[in-house]
């Protein structure tokens, strides 16, 4: 189960202390970003990219409704099924019923974020199926009994060594570190549980209005394989994941595989429209697509509309400085990130996760790396002002920023501040710093030091030199500026 | 459960309510171009060649029919396949290659088109066969030179498994069906009729390199799921 998102503040302390995790979170760091970096690079003009990408999405998501209906209609001329839901125990509810209508003993997964989002693995194994996730990550971390801690990524937490314990535990083949073995091992296991398989439930990464066709952009296989072998295939997707053409794919693809992992295509993009055809040797017989909302039309209806053109690519993930040091659990639900920190509290409420959307610097590297420019620091600041507004910020910083803004108005009161503080600093000041301040400013150097004020203005210089260089200047224009 | 009216409507409820303040949106995304990187005249073979190689394929490049026949046959023997499924299409006939193929020890079957009816009787045979089966032989629809794609349609003569079941897969396209990019390929189906969901069929695969995976440790491993070798056959005899 996931970690609870209010007990963030613990949470992301544990993880700056656990090697692993640090190791693992260094890795990414390391890999991902730079192959990222350079993948766009070699687009040619990745801002003319990403600026078509964005457009693509802004106009799906203007006129979702009607785009919607159009995809529910081109399915529906094809055979396909399709389901809407409403919120999460909506979508379980319908998944449940398709299953039990199969008959269905096993069921295997492609990887799905939307999927983790409602809980589906514990809901369906509590009504007694046998649930497989196929991704190897994911498949992994089942074994586990632990939850994803990256969008791409998910078992980037567990080291090589730790795998191979588990691999061993559970399934029974003997001990190895030897990465093709390891995988080998588990591409025997699940694919005997492949052809077992009744039902199989993928994700959507995009789903075509004006073809009703679906996309899946995998690496393994393993979504090929869930959408072809069982003899039913259910697709989960969130309503946003909608793009209107398929003429829109290309850049669409080109953006997200490229920012993902820095792949100029995964090695699988499947493209799925309807259920198999009447001369078809293979595919499922009968296709149900669930679009679900689960609180997606209030995000709609907020100033937060631009959470939906997210793809999930999980590069904001690897450039935040906060995710780096903390990595995904910390955040304590399906969503990490920079893009988790404004999903979450989208979704289930500043209540529980107030803490998240304070969990950033504001550098903006994610708004920087997203393939659609999602301006995911102005969102945090949203979020910011509204929680403040409820009353979550403790009464002593209420009165702290009212203060601060009162003197900012008031030159002359600001100068005298400076002077004071130059002087009670002075107990606390090591090299230009402070370390450690006296309540009520405590809490601020409980983890950051803060900057000492230093010994003579900004102001108080420029008009020294000023004063120093004008003989110079032949008074060309050199007057005095305030 | 929600019927499709309530959702759309809660849906549109939304749009208004957030409508004012997203006036800068619905920016025109008609531009459905997307920037090739291939350049105007490169040699598309030798591009796709490289691109496919670069991500863990093979690419052999032969002049003849019978070239492409031995180098398939060379394949078989070398992974010891006994079991051998291949797509039915003219390209693949063309190649003759059933009977060398069983002449190196393995077994061939060939997912032929059939009736409706007759296909509700073969889909357990195929499967079983798929899932024993060391190699699968396909043709293509069309091959992505910028990418070093393959593009495989689910039609009649063509199952989708017999790229994905088998731990060799080994496809065989003419050049001339080389396009410069995705989009270019998806206009090739574009084209192929009036319908486009007729088109498009159940299913297109878009195939580049092995099946591989990072999760562990980021590091790189094929043959997870899908096959963990990919080659391509690729033959220069004009409308062969
Ligand atoms: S917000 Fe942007 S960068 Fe982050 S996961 Fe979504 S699409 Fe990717």
């Amino acid at each position: 189960m996931h970690l609870g998102t209010e007990g963030f503040q613990d949470h992301a302390r544990q993880a700056l202390k656990d090697e692993p995790l640090q190791n693992a979170l260094h890795l990414l760091t390391a890999e991902f970003v730079p192959r990222r970096v350079a993948a766009m690079q070699a687009l040619g003009d990745p801002e003319a990219l990403r600026t078509q990408a964005r457009a693509v999405k802004e106009q799906a998501i203007a006129q979702l409704d009607t785009y919607l209906e159009q995809f529910a209609d081109n399915l529906d001329k094809l055979g396909a099924h399709v389901h809407w839901a409403h919120d999460d125990a909506e979508a379980r509810d319908i998944i449940t019923s398709i299953a039990q209508q199969a008959g269905a003993k096993v069921i295997v997964k492609g990887k799905s974020m939307a999927a983790e989002e409602i809980h589906l693995n514990p809901h369906l194994e509590e009504l007694g199926y046998e649930v497989l996730e196929t991704d190897l990550g994911e498949y992994i971390i089942q074994l586990a009994e632990e939850t994803p801690s990256h969008i791409i990524a998910p078992a980037i937490h567990k080291t090589r060594q730790q795998i191979a314990a588990l691999l061993h535990d559970k399934l029974g083949d003997p001990y190895t570190e030897e990465l093709t073995d390891m995988t080998q091992i588990a591409r025997r296991a699940l694919r005997q549980q492949f052809l077992r398989a009744d039902v199989g439930i993928t994700g959507v990464n995009f789903a075509i209005a004006d073809t009703g066709s679906i996309v899946l952009v995998t690496n393994e296989g393993n979504g090929r394989l869930s959408s072809t072998l069982p003899r039913v295939h259910v697709a989960l997707m969130g309503m946003e994941k909608i793009v209107p053409r398929l003429d829109d794919l290309p850049v669409m693809l080109k953006v997200l595989t490229n920012s993902a992992t820095g792949q100029k295509i995964s090695s699988y993009v499947t493209m799925i429209t309807g259920p198999r055809r009447a001369h078809d040797l293979d595919g499922p017989e009968e296709l149900h697509v669930v679009v679900m909302d689960n609180g997606r039309s209030n995000i709609l209806a907020s100033e937060n509309r631009e959470a939906l053109y997210c793809l999930r690519c999980g590069a904001c993930l690897n450039v935040c400085p906060i995710y780096q040091n903390i990595g995904g659990h910390a955040y304590g639900w399906v969503y990490p990130g920079p893009i988790g920190a404004v999903l979450t509290p989208l979704f289930t409420g500043l209540d529980t996760a107030k803490h998240l959307p304070r969990a950033s610097t504001l550098c903006g590297a994610c708004r920087e790396a997203c393939p659609v420019k999602i301006n995911i620091p102005h969102m945090l600041l949203n979020l910011r002002r509204q929680s403040v507004s409820r009353g979550d910020a403790s009464a002593g910083e209420g009165r702290l920023f009212s203060l601060w803004a009162w003197v900012m108005r008031h030159p002359g009161l600001y100068r005298l501040g400076l002077k004071l503080a130059r002087l009670g600093q002075t107990p606390f000041a090591r090299r230009g710093w402070l370390g450690k301040l006296p309540p009520p400013f405590h809490s601020w150097t409980q983890s950051r030091d803060f900057k000492a004020v230093a010994p003579q203005s900004f102001r108080d210089r420029w008009q020294a030199t000023l004063q120093y260089e004008q003989p110079s200047r032949n008074g060309a224009g050199g007057g005095r500026h305030e | 459960m929600s019927n499709q009216e309530a959702f759309l409507a809660r849906v549109r409820q939304a749009l208004q309510t957030g409508g004012q303040s997203h006036h800068a949106e619905a920016v025109s995304a008609e531009n459905g171009e997307v920037v090739s990187l291939v350049a105007e005249g490169e040699d598309l073979a030798a591009r796709l060649q490289r691109e496919l190689e670069g991500v863990g394929g093979s690419v052999a490049r032969v002049k003849h029919v019978a070239e492409a026949a031995q180098y398939v046959t060379r394949l078989a023997k070398e992974k010891g396949a006994e079991v051998v499924v291949r797509w039915q299409s003219d390209l693949l006939d063309t190649l003759e290659i059933d009977d060398a193929l069983q002449a190196g020890g393995a077994k061939v079957h060939t997912a032929s088109p059939t009736s409706a009816a007759e296909a509700d009787n073969r889909r357990q045979e195929m499967r079983d066969l798929l899932a024993r089966a060391d190699l699968g032989l396909s043709g293509v629809d069309a091959v992505i030179a910028e990418t070093g794609t393959l593009m495989l349609t689910a039609q009649p003569g063509q199952m989708r498994g017999v790229s994905l079941l088998p731990p060799v897969h080994v496809a065989v396209a003419r050049t001339d069906q080389v396009v410069a990019t995705f989009a270019d390929a998806l206009r090739t189906v574009r084209q192929a009729g009036e319908d486009v969901q007729q088109n498009l069929t159940s299913c297109i695969s878009f195939v580049t390199g092995p099946s591989r995976t990072g999760d562990i440790e980021l590091k790189l491993t094929v043959g997870v799921h899908g096959p963990g070798e990919l080659h391509l056959v690729l033959l220069d005899e004009p409308g062969a």
